[in-house]
């Protein structure tokens, strides 16, 4: 394991975290959405 | 009366004796099955690299499981801590290499859950949970089996993989698990037998 010379391994890691975070910031709205609807 | 009892119970910090019983021992009996599946995880990964090492998704079902019996902040991860402590300890191919697995499976759970406010197990939910776990123990997998050195296609190939495999083996076996258990009236004592679903 050396993470500083590993090609693909930081931008897979940007992509994951940058989707992760739009996933769940989607899903807490969602979630606020539905319970507001009751 | 109930209903105030059924809030409490929904809250944080109002783990019961029998919340931390249930997650220890969803833990315990899923770190066991996952060892022996851990020489079939070491075959897949050995022989096709990222994608192999996302094909056999049944990693993931004890910390949903445990989410969807006790619905409470931290199940996921303090559950799958203990799960990857077990898997070590009961002689998983992988060795040490568990407790990472542990941590980052159970905090890709955890954030699905933290997100839907702990109060959601429909199959949407229970599948991000289980998919979601494995697109975090990614973070692990790639960096200790030295996959970071391929191209970032096949990395994010061998992800989207997992989603799918992990999403379906994973949190719809946990949630049709915890359907079964939820009919057979074994969860009265805790939140998830108070709720349809």
């Amino acid at each position: 394991m050396n993470f500083a010379t590993d090609a693909g391994y930081w931008p897979w890691a940007a992509i994951v975290l940058a989707i992760t975070a739009i996933v769940l910031f989607a899903l807490r709205r969602y979630t606020d959405a539905q319970e507001a609807r009751g | 009366m109930a209903a105030r009892a059924a809030t409490m119970k929904q809250g944080i910090g109002t783990w019961t004796t029998l919340d931390i019983v249930v997650v220890a021992v969803v833990g315990v009996v899923f770190g066991l099955l996952n060892s022996p599946f851990g020489l079939i995880y070491q075959s897949f990964q050995a022989a096709f690299g990222p994608i192999g090492a996302n094909i056999f998704g049944v990693f993931n079902i004890s910390q949903c499981l445990a989410m969807f019996i006790v619905r409470k902040p931290g199940a996921a991860i303090v559950n799958m801590l203990i799960n990857g402590l077990v898997q070590m300890l009961s002689g998983n191919p992988a060795g040490a290499i568990t407790l990472g697995w542990g941590l980052t499976q159970g905090l890709g759970a955890e954030a699905i859950f933290w997100a839907t406010r702990y109060r959601h197990f429909d199959w949407k939910v229970m599948f991000l949970a289980g998919a979601w776990a494995n697109v975090f123990s990614n973070f692990w997998t790639y960096g200790v089996y030295g996959f970071g050195g391929q191209s970032v296609q096949i990395l994010v190939a061998g992800t989207v993989v997992g989603f799918f495999t992990y999403g379906v083996m994973s949190g719809l076996v946990a949630l049709a698990i915890g359907k079964a258990l939820q009919t057979s009236g074994v969860l009265r004592s805790f939140a998830s037998g108070e709720r349809a679903t």
